[in-house]
């Protein structure tokens, strides 16, 4: 096993919060953003050589992410979970219930995107990705992306004009 | 002046060169009506980052540690000579360089000892890990154990920001390294600098020479550690030559 192997490994530990966001971006349950984070896990490391030096380890995780989620989790997925009732009692400490609410209106708008839709925002809205960047993680045109975000963006808009901050 | 609503976004994400971004920052200046959708853009990023964020914080699910510390599948040996020129040129290109480094985009790290997620990114030499902690190594730790703020020189290698005393009573230091893109927390145990956050620099992608984090703008990560540990106020000048002479020690 080489070293720039285990520099890797290092590397992707490094990045597993943020997988485990993106994956929350795309999926409605969190064990299946888990599952999800795993599995694509499991697959770059069998294939640590595929990885081009010089590109972005992250783009790369990512783009594995979308694949597996196209190929097999979502297939399994949880579908019946409602996205994340946990979520609002565990965040210790938090003092406004607004913030929860406001968390859980953009979940729920996100969950009127389609997939397709909730993948250009997690990486470039989310995971702060350049466009080009994106659009290479997605397999897909520059200008596609840029279209897939704006309708992406109405309809979040849409969907949260009535919350706090995006009221218009 | 118009400006198209893809221009708008594109403002928004990041994405136009400083012209171009000019001139959207003049048509804004001009159209309230403008500012306020670029408003509206903003903080609808700013909602998502909030919802979506406190993932990172999330203490890591051991199998998704375990899956990424599985023994890689052993490899084949093929040709000894080509792997070895296979790596040497790979090694070439990459080597842990800084700009390498910099490609990988924001991450907070935090020993696994402190109860958070257990994530480790930093340049070898510069960290090591003892009993189970993060630990500072070389430059970085010479740099914690003997510069003062005060004094540091605008080229050293690692720039020192403040330094306070901890609720559990250990002298703490914030610092940022060379390449501008890490930063983090370090705390005197013993006679360790054990680093209980270690972040780096979301928007340093790209242009690894461009951007740089000065010593008194931590990342976030950083801040709250500071503020969740700070004892006190942070050391003046005096207080920190103090501790220096003390070698860090609390008594």
């Amino acid at each position: 096993m080489s070293e720039s192997h285990e520099a890797l490994r290092l590397e992707i530990v490094a990045l597993l919060p943020r997988l485990r966001r993106f994956a929350r971006t795309i999926t409605r349950h969190r064990e299946d953003a888990d599952d999800l984070v795993q599995l694509a896990v499991e697959r770059a490391l069998l294939r640590l050589d595929q990885w081009q030096p010089g590109t972005r380890l992250d783009s790369w995780m990512f783009m594995i992410m979308k694949n597996a989620w196209i190929d097999e989790v979502r297939s399994r997925g949880r579908r019946d979970a409602i996205f994340l009732p946990e979520e609002a009692g565990e965040h210790v400490g938090e003092s406004t219930t607004e913030r929860q609410h406001e968390r859980l209106d953009v979940h729920k708008a996100m969950q009127q995107l389609n997939d397709d839709q909730r993948m250009v925002v997690g990486l470039v809205l989310i995971e702060g990705l350049p466009y080009k960047e994106a659009a290479d993680v997605l397999g897909i045109p520059i200008g596609t992306l840029t279209s897939r975000l704006a309708r992406a963006r109405d309809t979040l808009q849409a969907v949260l004009s009535g919350s706090v901050g995006v009221s218009s | 002046m118009s400006i198209r609503d893809d221009v708008l976004l594109a403002y928004v994400d990041g994405e136009l060169d400083a012209a171009a971004r000019a001139d959207v920052d003049a048509a804004i200046a001009a159209d309230p009506q403008l500012a306020q959708r670029v408003q509206q853009q903003q903080a609808l990023r700013q909602m998502l980052s909030a919802t979506y964020d406190p993932v990172l914080d999330e203490p890591m699910p051991a199998r998704l540690l375990a899956a990424a510390r599985a023994p890689l599948p052993s490899r084949k040996v093929v040709d000894l000579g080509a792997e070895r020129a296979n790596r040497q040129s790979r090694r070439a290109l990459r080597d842990w360089s800084w700009p390498q480094w910099a490609a990988m985009a924001a991450c907070l790290v935090v020993g696994v000892f402190a109860g958070r997620s257990a994530l480790f990114m930093a340049p070898a030499d510069e960290v090591a890990t003892r009993g189970g902690q993060l630990v500072a190594r070389g430059e970085l730790a010479q740099s914690l154990s003997t510069q003062l703020a005060s004094t540091q020189t605008a080229d050293a290698p690692v720039k020192i920001g403040v330094s306070f005393v901890s609720r559990a009573d250990e002298f703490c230091r914030t610092f940022v390294l060379r390449s501008g893109h890490t930063a983090g927390l370090a705390c005197r145990h013993g006679d360790d600098w054990q680093l209980r956050v270690l972040a780096q620099d979301a928007t340093a992608t790209g242009d690894a020479s461009g951007m740089r984090m000065a010593a008194s703008s931590m990342p976030p990560a950083v801040l709250r550690a500071v503020d969740e540990q700070i004892q006190g106020g942070a050391l003046d000048d005096s207080a920190e030559r103090a501790a220096l002479q003390s070698g860090w020690r609390k008594r």
